[in-house]
């Protein structure tokens, strides 16, 4: 969702930290699925992280940099053609999509995640493959 | 590019492969355990703060408590006098 790995850490380290804090003040109650709720947790966290970018947009080419030491060529192209395509889209449509495609998830899990009912995923996913495919034809 | 012509589903399903085995750097979970240590610390600092509000409180209570234990070891001095038929003279 991020393109680069270090923007990906620093999303699931501040994710590690803020379901340390509700675990600590009893927030979790226990109803989700453990894996579930940090899935929202970083889901969440990411979805903020690609807004604020949004609002100062950063050189793509440090995604190529933050991640030159630990993936092949072909894993940092993959990130950053999946990065700059899903950023073409809404927070919530890219996430509800890379959910979706690249994790492999079903419309009810992705439900749980984004804590919306699985009719809003649906509309999400088409809404983005929608508006994707439009600007590919539009190229 | 290669991928100009590719069906949306294709190329998610080629970025995904792609990606999967992308991971985090080495030491990344020390680096996590490290913030969340730091979380510790700065709840036990948040409660540093308020627990001076409440230091004249208790230095008042303590005072209290000498006084009163003071008063209660003389009057039971006093009793005990009384049962052993001791005769005070002031």
């Amino acid at each position: 969702m991020l393109g680069n790995v270090v923007d990906a850490e620093d999303v699931v380290q501040e994710a590690y930290v803020k379901a340390y804090r509700a675990l600590m003040s009893d927030e979790f109650d226990g109803r989700a699925n453990v894996s579930t709720w940090l899935y929202r947790i970083v889901t969440n966290q990411a979805i903020d992280a690609m807004r604020s970018r949004a609002r100062r947009p950063k050189p793509t080419d440090t995604a190529d940099e933050s991640v030159s030491d630990l993936a092949s060529a072909e894993q940092r192209l993959a990130l950053t053609e999946l990065s700059n395509w899903m950023s073409e889209l809404p927070p919530e449509q890219s996430a509800a999509l890379v959910l979706k495609a690249v994790e492999g998830m079903t419309s009810p899990e992705i439900a749980e995640i984004l804590q919306c009912s699985e009719g809003a995923v649906e509309q999400r996913l088409v809404r983005a493959r929608s508006a994707l495919r439009k600007r590919s034809e539009g190229q | 590019m290669s991928h100009e012509n590719e069906d949306l589903d294709a190329r998610l399903a080629r970025l995904s492969s792609a990606t999967a085995g992308v991971q985090a750097r080495p030491g990344f979970a020390g680096r996590v355990m490290g913030r969340i240590g730091q979380e510790q610390l700065g709840t036990l600092w948040a409660l540093k703060t308020p627990a001076r509000r409440f230091f004249p409180i208790g230095m008042l209570a303590a005072a209290l408590a000498l006084v009163w234990a003071v008063s209660v070891d003389d009057q039971v001095n006093e009793a005990l006098a009384v049962n052993d038929d001791v005769e005070l003279s002031w």
